[in-house]
């Protein structure tokens, strides 16, 4: 037997909705690991697999439909293919899509890097009545072609042999060299040329003609990378002169010159390899999509989607995580001394956590896979993207903002749907606010059963108010401009059971990595306040805020503290400071309703800050704090003034 | 109008004379007096946006550079107001609109139509995306926007001369749904508008 090989390397790329998670569930199971890219908020999804004698290294790269600097995803793509430079790149191509798809390959192609082609969903394509020469395709292409089936995993053997055997160069390629109108190359090799001679360095790392390319295109981060290196700018000077006669004969810009020209080689490439057999009729998904769009069923489906995933994670949640409390505190309780708090308080994180993770966050990521599989997502956000705008979001963000309902924690992180770090620093600040399921048991066991259903209602609609409120200050606030929407609709089909239960297990295993530590030592932190006496210093140096800010009594200041814990700790602790159950005695109605606005706001519980840190880092994660304080602040003002005027006692 | 509207309208008039310049029928024309369009021409000459030849005059490289810059600038404000207007399905007639509300001169216009070269001679077929109703169909002919929208409507496959089917039109000016090069794409009501169609 040889020697075990030095590991090869994979990167996968392709199109949003192609298949290519699928197709990475496939080869690693649930042996994948998913972290953050460094400094983005792009999730880096990577994975081992043993491959005869070969050990593989393969990474998930973000679904991006081109390798321009639209997105951090497509950043993030094109930096790992150029700097890291993987040894043979999977391209995943949806062959019921052909003419799209091969758009990427051949950037990829222009990248220089050694490609193998996965046609993925043939099966889709022959129901279409598709059919494409495999083998003519590889040969336009220069490279391997493989029809494959993921979800079936027909071919997907194939295909990881074909790359290997790129990788390792026991299979030669000659590449397509993808080449301009004449006008265009012209254009091309003068910078090239100036490229060569004036920056030498930059061309060791990136290809010389794909440099060219971009900086073409007008590309912001290649023109940033040129401007760092010396003579750079002398560079850009000559090529902006290119480009301006280029665009003087075109009558066009230079990035839609270049677009028009890929897309005349793909409709070539496609004509010479596709042939249509039947014209297609309106399939099942088309229907679907039709009427999950409609200006009435599409709305009514919609509130009906929304019913049952509020229904789900309030009903079930809530019974599941009181269940699992009651349960979990019998059994270690008696084991551990409750006298000191600060192991108290590790306790009461661990148990959070428990709480947390089994009935919220895997019911929210089942079924946040679940839409996502099966396509219903992108629907959800056509209906609601011109309410969204509103706060300068578009559609996707519909979907964390309700899940926020259930609770924060998942919410947070599924703000990493937009597109772009802007978007999803307002999401996670609107989301903050947002009351979750234990706020929700605070209104109602404070406002609801002392003042009535009516009143919490109101305190919703208040909150509502000013979540979009804050959502629309943010987007002036937040440097940059909000992007509209382009989103593809990917046809509908039956999820894969598979792919959610794998995607839903990595997820949650990297979230109790991530957050239980932090909640658990954090616990143990405001528990060890206590052992120092030093809250009942802290609910000192709080009083005169609350008093004579907010108006409310001392004696809310110990359970305010608890809140940043679990919010529904407030309650709890407020029966126990007061000494009874009885909110009436220690709280007026205005208290009562001002008490539960603040707690509505103050400041996100230490799991959601343990989630924003995750994704956010250290500022973002500050300044969302800050806001959510300074808001609760002077919402509880205002309401209390305006009860106060009103005559509430 | 300020002395660098003149410049660029003696510019415009270098271009459309074919290099001859007549003051006291630019003056005319321009409706300001004959001092300022001196005063023009001498600082046109001075800042090496023009040169002599011979009798008449020619522009620099310079000169063009500054007269395209203007027109692009000119051509994104029409298409831009051409998209309000067309919405508020106001625009008739839109090649007298055209020279009527912007004075950009015979050269001026002959710049736009090379740029919007497939626009057809009725010019009321080109529509924005978002002025088609349901189940019609459009030929793009024109993206307009930041370059990294334009780039990105064009990565994904909006090119000038590709074919798009409208889908669906949300609900309160929602996003438009459209068919193009075999996949789905849903478009927001604002980037839609930016996307200019002829009809079919």
């Amino acid at each position: 037997m040889p020697k075990p090989k030095r590991v090869v390397r994979i990167a996968l790329a392709g199109n949003a909705n192609v298949g290519k998670s699928t197709f990475f569930n496939q080869i690693t199971g649930a042996s994948q690991h998913v972290g953050n890219w460094p400094g983005k908020t792009v999730e880096k999804v990577e994975g081992f697999v043993k491959f005869g004698p070969y050990e593989i290294y393969v990474l998930d790269l973000p679904g991006i439909y081109s390798l321009s600097a639209y997105s951090e995803e497509e950043v993030v793509a094109r930096e790992y293919i150029a700097v890291e430079k993987p040894d043979v790149v999977v391209d995943i191509v949806d062959a019921s899509a052909l003419e799209r798809n091969l758009y990427l390959t051949l950037q990829l192609l222009e990248l220089e890097v050694p490609l193998v082609v996965g046609l993925n969903m043939v099966d889709v394509a022959a129901k279409k009545g598709f059919r494409i020469d495999v083998d003519k395709l590889s040969k336009v292409l220069g490279v391997p072609v493989v029809p494959m089936v993921a979800v079936s995993g027909r071919g997907v053997g194939e295909v990881l042999s074909k790359a290997v055997a790129v990788a390792l160069g026991s299979e030669k390629v000659k590449p397509l060299k993808v080449t301009y109108g004449k006008e265009v190359e012209e254009a091309v090799e003068r910078i090239t040329g100036l490229l060569l001679e004036k920056l030498p360095s930059l061309c060791k790392t990136y290809p010389a003609r794909w440099l060219a390319i971009k900086l073409l295109e007008e590309d912001e981060d290649v023109i940033d990378k040129v401007l760092k290196t010396p003579n750079g700018s002398e560079v850009l000077e000559s090529a902006r002169e290119i480009i301006h006669r280029l665009e003087k004969v075109h009558g066009e810009s230079s990035q839609v010159v270049i677009a028009s020209e890929r897309y005349s080689l793909i409709g070539r490439i496609v004509e010479e390899v596709l042939s249509v057999e039947k014209r297609s009729l309106m399939t099942l998904s088309d229907r679907l999509d039709l009427l999950t769009t409609h200006r009435v069923w599409g709305y009514l489906i919609l509130s009906a989607v929304v019913a049952s995933v509020f229904t789900s994670v309030f009903v079930v949640g809530n019974l599941l995580s009181g269940l699992i409390e009651e349960w979990v505190s019998a059994l270690i309780t008696p084991l551990v001394p409750r006298n000191i708090g600060f192991v108290s308080g590790l306790v009461d994180g661990f148990i959070a956590g428990l709480v947390l993770v089994i009935p919220y966050v895997i019911p929210f990521y089942l079924l946040l896979f679940f839409l996502e599989d099966s396509g219903y997502l992108p629907r959800a956000a056509f209906l609601l993207d011109s309410l969204m705008h509103w706060v300068g979001l578009h559609g996707k963000a519909f979907i964390p903002l309700l899940l926020g309902y259930g609770c924060n924690v998942p919410a947070c992180l599924g703000c990493r749907i937009m597109e772009t770090a802007r978007e999803k620093t307002i999401l996670g600040l609107m989301i903050t606010m947002i009351p979750c399921a234990a706020r929700t048991i605070i209104i109602l066991s404070l406002v609801g059963s002392y003042l009535g259903v009516h009143v919490a209602l109101a305190i919703y609609a208040l909150d509502l108010a000013v979540v979009f409120l804050v959502g629309r200050l943010a987007n002036m606030a937040v440097a940059g401009k909000p992007i509209g929407l382009i989103m593809e609709m990917p046809p509908y089909r039956v999820p894969s059971l598979k792919v959610i239960l794998v995607e839903t297990y990595v997820r949650v295993k990297d979230f109790i990595f991530i957050a239980f530590p932090l909640l658990i030592l954090g616990s143990g932190f405001v528990g060890a306040l206590g052992d120092l006496g030093l809250s009942e210093a802290l609910s000192n140096t709080l009083s005169p805020f609350l008093n004579f800010v907010l108006g409310l009594p001392g004696v809310t200041a110990i359970p305010l503290i608890f809140g940043i814990l679990r919010k529904e700790l407030t309650i709890a602790m407020l029966a126990e400071v007061a000494g009874t159950m009885d909110f009436s005695k220690v709280l007026t109605p205005r208290q009562m309703i001002v008490f539960s606005v603040f707690t509505v706001f103050y400041i996100p519980c230490i799991a959601t800050i343990a989630a924003m840190f995750r994704e956010y880092r250290l500022k973002k994660t500050v300044i969302i704090s800050l806001a959510n304080i300074a808001v609760a602040t002077l919402v509880s003002i205002l309401v209390n003034l305006a009860l106060m005027s009103a005559g509430v006692v | 109008m300020t002395s660098g509207d003149i410049t660029v309208e003696l510019l415009e008039l270098v271009v459309e004379g074919g290099g001859r310049l007549d003051l006291e029928e630019v003056s005319r024309r321009l409706g300001v007096s004959r001092e300022e369009v001196f005063k023009a021409l001498q600082d046109a000459l001075s800042r090496g946006l023009l040169y002599r030849v011979g009798e008449g005059y020619r522009l620099t490289a310079i000169g063009e550079d500054l007269l395209t810059a203007h027109r692009e600038e000119g051509l994104h404000k029409l298409v831009h107001r051409y998209v309000h207007e067309t919405e508020a399905d106001r625009v008739r007639d839109w090649n007298s609109h055209w020279l009527r509300t912007h004075r950009l001169g015979r050269a001026g216009l002959e710049f736009m139509r090379s740029s919007l070269r497939s626009l057809p001679a009725r010019i009321e077929e080109v529509v924005p995306l978002t002025a088609l109703p349901e189940g019609a169909r459009g030929i793009v002919v024109y993206l307009y926007g930041g370059r990294g929208l334009v780039r990105r409507l064009a990565d994904m496959g909006l090119t000038p001369g590709v074919e798009v089917v409208v889908v669906r039109k949300g609900f309160l000016r929602g996003p438009v749904q459209i068919a193009v090069r075999g996949t789905s794409l849903a478009l927001g009501y604002g980037v839609a508008r930016r996307v200019l169609v002829r009809r079919v």
